[in-house]
This record gives C-alpha cells, structure tokens and sequence, in this order.
C-alpha cells in the first residue's frame, strides 16, 4: 500500500507490503520537497511513482496537512439542523467548500465541521486521475496521526491520551481521545507566559485537562497530571521540546517515531534524522490495522 | 475514535458504533525492508509466540517434573527405552511460524538491510526444496529466536560454513511455469534496472534487493533457485529452464 501525505510544499511517502504472515514491511519511504503548493500537487505523486520506481501500485492513501482544512463546531441534530446552520453562513460562503461534520465528546449533537477547499480536492483527485491511479482515503494528518498512535503505540489501551503535533516550534495542535470518544481538537500557541489558546472545539471539562496537560509538556515536564499519556511528532522545524524527548524513554510523553516505535537503544538515531522520521507520524493511517 | 475520509460524501458523519478494543487479537510485526539492519532489533518474530511461551514453559516443567518423578519412584524409567508423551505434545510447541515465513523474512534481511548484504554468500534453493542461505559472517546478526532453530555452523581448522537451512515442506508442482515465467519478462523485460539473460539451461535475473525478492517470491515453490551477489547492491537469480 502506498501512502503520501501533502504539505504546502513538500511529500512523505511510505510504501508498505503485507507479508503472507499478514506482517507489514515498509519497502520504501522518504520525502520530495517543492517550491509551492501548486507544484507539489502536479509534480509530487508522479515523481514518487517514477523516481521510487513504484510500478505495481494501482491506488493509493492520501493524508492532507491539516492547515488545508477549516474546523469549527456546530451543534445539531439532525440533517434539517445542518441545512440551518448553512444557510445562516450564506450560500456563498461554504459553495466552494466540502463539509464533513463529525461527532465530538459524549453529546449526541455536537459535531466537529472539518471544510476543505473543494478546487483542491479536484486538484489532487485529478493529478492522481492522470497518473491512472485512484485513492483509497483521503485522511487528515493529526487525524492519521492518531491511527498510528493507536495500532503501534498502544494507545488504544488507555484511558485518555492526546496527540499533539508541532506545526512549528511554538504551535500545537492538538487531538484527544477520552475512553476511545473523539474529544477535542484544539490549537495553541507557546508564548513567554504560557500557552495561548488559539482554537479549541471540545466540552469545558476536556479543554481544561488538555490545556494543563500542554501547559506541562511546554514546561518541560514528563509526567502528565490528568491525561495518562502524550504521543508527541513535530512537522516542520525543531522544537526544543520535542529535542528533549528524543531518545529518552518517559511513560506520560511519547514521541511517535515509526522507525523506532519500541524505543529500543540500539535503533536510537541523532538529534536531526529522529526530527526527520517524526515528519512520517502522519502516515499513521497505512498502520490502521496493525495490532503490534 | 473514528477514520476521516474526505472522499466520502460531505455533510453528517454519523459514526454507528464504537469498535471495542480486543487486545487479545492476532499481533502482527512491522519489518522495515530498506533501513539498516539494527532496524530488525526493534521488529518481534511473533509477538504472542512470547506469552505463549512463558505461559507455558511453567505449566511444562511441572508436568515433566511430576512424570519423570512418578517414573523414578515407580522404578520404570529405562534409560535406553525410547520414551513418548503424546498426551503431553500440544504443550512442547514451540512455534506456530511458519518456516516459509522464516525463510522469507530471512531472506528479505539478506537482500534488503544494507549491513546484513555484506554477510551474503549466497542463497539457494535446492532440489528439496530446502533454502541454504550461506553467510560469511555471524556476530551482529541480531537473529530472532526462530530463526536460530535454522542456523548452522561447522568450523574446524581449514573449513568455515555458516548458513542457515529451512526446508519449506512446500512444492507447487502443478503451477505453469510457463505462465509465471512470461509475467515475469513482460514485467521485467523492459525495465532499466533489471538485467535478464538466458542460456541453454536457466535464465538469470539481475537487479537490485528488492525486485531479485519480487522475482524470488513468484518462482521460490517451484524448482531450485540460485541467488548470487555480485556487488553489495546488485545480485543474480538462476532459475533452471
């Protein structure tokens, strides 16, 4: 299966082969960088195809970088309710935009809008077309992230986990997971004096958790007072947060580094290669099935 | 938690159910083929193959310990009698790999892992259709335990042979050859980084790790194979024809 997350101007790729024994073998992986959006869009997948020598693959799985997307919170409970909501934004606000609205926390009405840019969606979707290819899934990546938390972190065996991603070394963004419910997705920024809450779509309960939870991981703390346990990547830039938990073995905060998932010493890389493998956090959703 | 999926249709997502964790399910391993070879320290054989074991290995001794007491105390234990528990067996099991899933992700290490190329020799598949990978070198292997069962060593002063021998217990005698082989050159025919030759007796392939395993996998139940390296990157499949 191959996997391509997209970014404003550069690609991850992982391509993975199921074993007979129903293993999963990572056959190739890396990265291409561009010098625009509308270039990595034309140019990624085609250079991966071709420079990869990636012949027999007919589909593939899309992550797209979350800051493609818009999020907002509505409450609503039905189809008519959501039709409501529309038409209270104008039609011509969201026409150029496909919704997907998804269930948060435990109420049976409040829902995650995820919108994402419809001439984007047709631009990937057609560079793909071109390439004779069709997609599988097209995911998000804190999203996709979560997957990988999920089958080879053992995340899903815990209680209340968040991941959280540097976008750069000052914003987070952020996903929780309270007893397998989707919770909350919030972004912040770290600033002199704390944290700075830029978004954050979740019951009151759950944004106070995470909030002091983040507030902990931006002190430099490694144990977590109310959430069991961190699972931390970063995508762009170096964070000294994330710098510190590299190579060391903490029980509430996790990096998510695929290729040493086990955090076995031996397997340890230095500083500027371990930021580089946390980039294919994103990916997670090639490893979706995966009971490690 | 749920999946996101932006090709599905826009508008509600209603999530049904919340799929119960089952940690007990089936556990599977992640093999990086293309990292180095120390990345294979961080990959498990068979992750449940180590409960099981250290379930069971109890549970064994004290059975064995009771049966060779009661055979001491009963004065029926003959040393040179040969000596059978089959009502016992199921709990002297070692393993449920595979040895073609054995032989497979051995030879991936040898043909992939930049550091385990170096200690190549050769593989081949013999008549029996037995797998003999033949190394040159045994420290930093960093070989699971299943894979230890397969590995031989015979030393003295003037001889070294260190190799491991899977016999796959596999023939498909009743494959096409024919078909497989045409699949095989229309696929590879063309392509610049594969080499294809022929003879009178064989036909030989020759390429990078990854595609002489490609190759491998399709022709390995069928008739003796000889891979040879001829550089760290490039090797050599015989397949007899």
């Amino acid at each position: 299966m191959l996997g391509i997350s997209i970014y404003n101007g550069r690609v991850n790729f992982i391509r993975t082969s199921k074993l007979r024994n129903n293993d999963l073998c990572v056959t190739h992986h890396g990265f291409y960088t561009y010098s625009n959006l509308n270039k990595t869009i034309s140019n990624s997948i085609r250079d991966i195809i071709k420079k990869e020598k990636i012949t027999n693959e007919t589909s593939l799985s899309l992550v797209i970088d979350s800051q493609f997307c818009l999020f907002n919170q509505v409450f609503c409970e039905d189809i008519d309710s959501l039709n409501f909501h529309d038409n209270l934004s104008g039609a011509s606000a969201i026409k150029h935009l496909d919704s997907y609205y998804y269930p948060i926390g435990t109420r049976d009405d409040q829902y995650l809008g995820v919108h994402v840019d419809k001439n984007f969606k047709q631009q990937v979707t057609g560079a793909i077309d071109k390439l004779g290819l069709s997609i599988k899934s097209m995911g998000i990546g804190i999203f996709s992230a979560e997957k990988l938390a999920s089958s080879l972190f053992d995340a899903k065996s815990l209680n209340k986990y968040l991941i959280v991603r540097f976008v750069t070394s000052s914003a987070m963004e952020v996903l929780y997971v309270n007893d397998g419910l989707f919770c909350l997705y919030g972004r912040y920024n770290i600033v002199k004096k704390g944290l700075k809450e830029i978004k954050a779509i979740g019951s009151k309960v759950d944004q106070k958790d995470v909030r002091l939870a983040l507030e902990q991981i931006a002190k430099g703390r490694k144990s977590l007072s109310h959430i069991d346990r961190a699972f931390v990547y970063q995508t762009s830039g170096q964070s000294k947060i994330v710098k510190s938990l590299i190579n060391k073995k903490y029980k509430d905060v996790v990096l998510m580094n695929l290729f040493n998932h086990k955090n076995i010493s031996s397997l340890r890389q230095n500083i500027t290669t371990s930021m580089s493998q946390l980039t294919f956090a994103e990916l997670g959703i090639l490893f979706g099935s995966l009971n490690v | 938690m749920f999946d996101i999926d932006l090709m599905n249709k826009s508008g509600l997502q209603k999530i049904l159910s919340k799929v119960s964790v089952n940690n007990n399910t089936q556990k599977h391993d992640l093999i990086f083929g293309d990292l180095d070879s120390s990345n294979n320290q961080g990959t498990r054989p068979h992750p449940n193959l180590i409960s099981e074991n250290s379930d069971s290995s109890p549970f064994s001794l004290a059975i064995v310990i009771l049966i060779l007491s009661a055979f001491v105390s009963l004065g029926i234990f003959k040393f040179n009698e040969e000596i059978s528990f089959p009502e016992f067996s199921s709990y002297f099991t070692v393993s449920d790999i595979s040895n073609i899933e054995v032989a497979k992700s051995l030879i991936i290490g040898f043909l992939s892992n930049s550091e385990k190329i170096g200690y190549l020799n050769s593989i081949e598949i013999d008549k029996n259709l037995d797998i003999n990978i033949n190394v040159n070198k045994i420290s930093d292997l960093n070989l699971k335990a299943r894979e230890l069962d397969f590995f031989h060593i015979i030393e003295n002063e003037e001889f070294y042979n260190a190799s491991f021998n899977v016999p796959l217990d596999i023939n498909k005698s009743d494959v096409d050859i024919d078909l497989i082989l045409l699949e095989l050159l229309n696929e590879y025919e063309n392509r610049l980084d594969v080499f294809l030759r022929a003879d009178g007796e064989a036909i030989y392939f020759t390429s990078n790790g990854k595609i002489i395993y490609d190759i491998l996998d399709q022709l390995i139940f069928i008739k003796p194979i000889n891979i040879s390296k001829n550089s760290n990157k490039h090797f050599t499949l015989k397949f007899p024809y």
